[in-house]
């Protein structure tokens, strides 16, 4: 087994806000390898964006706060690094796509201006003729037709999904280890998703960077990871293979968000959301965080009063945070149907 | 929002090609701000820019036009005073105290030892013009370092540095002026500019660090963080060029307020040796009978500050639609 590139162990990052203190992750582990893609799937406010961006160092402080954990990524804790070492790793050896190309690019630069800068940061020595040869070459490898015209122009001057290329381009300028797509087509019309979904993985393969794929969509996952995470409330309750995750889902979250999934092959009545909501992150009760929602729990006390540990089930590779995964061993996704069918 | 009504309509300029071999196509579509729905599909896209309707609105903005034109010509009369002017503005002459006329070139008459005062006008307008564009430079200088430095990091920096710009902000600046003018000796435009800029930068700063409060959120901000931009350059690269058109509000009207300072320590006998202030007052030492000595400095004084405060207006409606006031 290859070393791991970024292996982050016991993450915990609070927010003191006007009700209290929000866990808003609360003791993530888990591993990059290098050149893979990870996919990190759960519903929003499950502390997807909040655990990378704290790898970066981008979350507000205050009222963020790193409690505990560390991230050690090529030999060193991202978490302790200075101010200025941090500068270097970003944009470098770890970079990001944001989730909106409207907002996060500058709208009195222009595109050329600001995809030069993200590399000159981090190469003084370049002289600005290179620099803006690289800058049309990356915006040409993510399929902006016109590079040297559009290298003028400012950013209300782009689509949205012309934006989204120039920021998958200002990602991969350095070369980076590690890139981290925070829900990169969110934001973006469905037609353009699909394109979107394309550059990204040309792009994945050119730099052949490890990627941290944060998404709700599992369909995004299933097409583009190699692995998945499954967060929910702050903490990772399943992870594994993707084609384990998919075959054999063993935490009843996972199975929730897949059979809340719109399909094709069954019938539309098999739409399912997930019912309730999820918990508050202040004031945590005892127990598994998902209890109050969870079909397999059928009010067992042990839901309600352990919390349940992230444990292997049935290869090494596959883990589950659920005291009764064993049960689901032969679940079918989409069975439950009869069964609450008939009990209501 | 009934002035909405009054908006250019942003819909509806561009036109969708539908011809073969239409290179550009424009689509446009603005709502509040500068956001653009757009369709993709190999099609180019193209808008015009938040830029484009600013200029546009301040094109049309009546007053200011009126106001920046005669400003330029009251400011390039300045400037080329020593070209233009008739005669030297300190000589005595032979016409003595001659009432405006077209006669020898006294269009704004003379003083009672004969000098022309239409020429000392115009030494007067270029010494306020110095001054009054400088005070701007300076103030927005230290405003936009203070106001910037405080919106950027917060916390202590931003109350320490607030603290300050309330305590300048009561200080009676004209006092201060009067006091410093009397120590520092008077005659010099460059030293008045730093004491009116010195005392003149709260209200940028203040500006400043309200922009920057908000700005600082953007999800570009972070992006330009992401990727490994230090702060004095997320600052001043970044973040800085999103409040320009608050600053040139605030800096054109500033030049107004230091052009009526600088008149009035002038006037108080405090200020320069001759400038529009200087004039009013040895016109009013003068007396009624020689009207004109304090009525001709006097109203090209209003007339500046008027246009000043035309071209302010101008500018804060064509660069924040939202806020303007209804006007007929
Ligand atoms: N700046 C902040 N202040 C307070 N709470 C925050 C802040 N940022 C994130 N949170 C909280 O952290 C939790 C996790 O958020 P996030 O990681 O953005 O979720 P996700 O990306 O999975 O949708 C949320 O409950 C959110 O309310
Ligand atoms: S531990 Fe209990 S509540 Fe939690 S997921 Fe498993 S069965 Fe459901
Ligand atoms: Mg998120």
């Amino acid at each position: 087994m290859p070393e791991p590139l970024l292996s982050i162990r016991n993450l915990v990052v609070e927010f003191a806000t006007e009700d209290g203190i929000v866990q808003a992750v609360d003791g993530v582990t888990y591993d990059v390898f290098p050149g893979e893609v990870l996919g990190i799937v759960g519903e929003s406010g499950s502390g997807k964006s909040v655990s990378t961006m704290t790898l970066l160092g981008l979350i507000p402080q205050p009222p963020g706060k790193v409690v505990s954990g560390e991230a050690i990524f090529d030999g060193r804790d991202l978490l302790k690094l200075s101010k200025k070492a941090m500068r270097d790793v970003r944009g470098s050896e770890v970079a990001m796509v944001f989730q909106d190309p409207m907002t996060s690019l500058n709208p009195v630069l222009t595109i050329g201006y600001q995809l030069g800068e993200a590399i000159k940061v981090h190469h003084k020595d370049l002289k600005d003729g290179q620099v803006k040869q690289k800058v049309i070459d990356l915006l040409r490898l993510v399929g902006v037709p016109n590079p040297e015209r559009r290298y003028e122009q400012y950013p209300h001057e782009f689509s949205g999904g012309m934006r989204q290329r120039a920021m998958i381009a200002m990602s991969i300028s350095n070369s980076p280890k590690l890139l981290i797509a925070d829900e990169p087509t969110t934001a973006l019309d469905v037609t353009i998703q699909a394109q979107i979904l394309e550059v990204l993985k040309e792009a994945q393969a050119e730099t052949n960077a490890a990627t941290i794929l944060i998404t709700h969509d599992l369909g995004l996952v299933a097409e583009l990871a190699d692995r998945v995470l499954v967060m929910y409330a702050g903490k990772v309750v399943e992870n594994g293979d993707v084609h384990t995750i998919f075959s054999n889902p063993r935490h009843p979250y996972t199975i929730g968000l897949m059979e809340s999934l719109p399909r094709v092959d069954v019938d539309e009545e098999w739409l399912r959301p997930i019912p309730g909501s999820p918990p508050s992150l202040i004031n945590r009760p005892p127990g598994c965080p998902f209890h109050p929602r969870c079909f397999l729990s059928q009010g067992r006390e042990r839901c309600r009063t352990d919390e349940p540990p992230l444990r292997p089930i049935d290869e090494s590779r596959h883990k589950t945070a659920c005291h009764f995964a064993e049960e689901l061993r032969d679940h079918v996704i989409g069975s439950r149907r009869e069964v609450a069918g008939t009990s209501t | 929002m009934t002035d909405r009504l009054h908006e250019p309509p942003l819909v509806g300029t561009g036109s969708i090609g539908t011809q073969p071999g239409m290179e550009m196509t424009e689509i446009q579509a603005g709502v509040a701000d500068h956001t653009i729905t757009t369709y993709e599909h190999g099609l180019e896209v193209r808008a015009r820019s938040q830029w484009s309707y600013a200029r546009a609105r301040f094109f049309r903005h009546r007053l200011a036009m009126v106001g920046i034109v005669l400003l330029i010509v009251i400011f390039v009369a300045g400037a080329f005073a020593g070209q233009i002017a008739p005669y030297d503005p300190t000589l005595p002459s032979a016409d003595i105290t001659v009432s405006p006329t077209f006669a020898g070139h006294h269009f704004f008459g003379t003083d009672q030892i004969g000098r022309d005062y239409f020429s000392r006008t115009l030494y007067g307008i270029r010494a306020t013009e110095q001054v009054s564009l400088l005070v701007a430079g300076i103030a927005s200088l230290i405003g936009i370092l203070i106001g910037a430095c405080s919106g950027y990091f917060g916390g202590w920096i931003d109350n320490l540095l607030m603290r300050t710009t309330d305590l300048f902000l009561v200080v009676p600046a004209l006092a201060v002026l009067l006091v410093a003018a009397k120590y520092l000796g008077h005659g010099s435009p460059v030293r008045l500019a730093l004491l009116l800029g010195l005392l003149f930068w709260t209200n940028i700063a203040r500006i400043v660090r309200g922009s920057f409060l908000s700005l600082k959120e953007k999800e570009y901000v972070e992006a330009a963080k992401a990727s490994g931009s230090g702060n004095f350059r997320i600052m001043f690269r970044h973040i800085l060029p999103n409040t320009i058109g608050p600053i040139v509000v605030a800096a054109t009207l500033l030049t107004g307020l230091a052009i009526l300072n600088e008149s009035t320590i002038s006037f108080l006998g405090f200020g320069l040796d001759l400038s529009l202030g200087t004039l009013i007052a040895d016109g009013q030492a003068a007396g009624l009978n020689l009207w004109w000595l304090v009525t001709m400095p006097g109203l090209t004084i209003v007339l500046i500050i008027l246009c000043v405060n035309f071209i302010g207006d101008g500018l804060r409606d064509a660069l924040d639609p939202t806020q303007r006031r209804i006007r007929a």
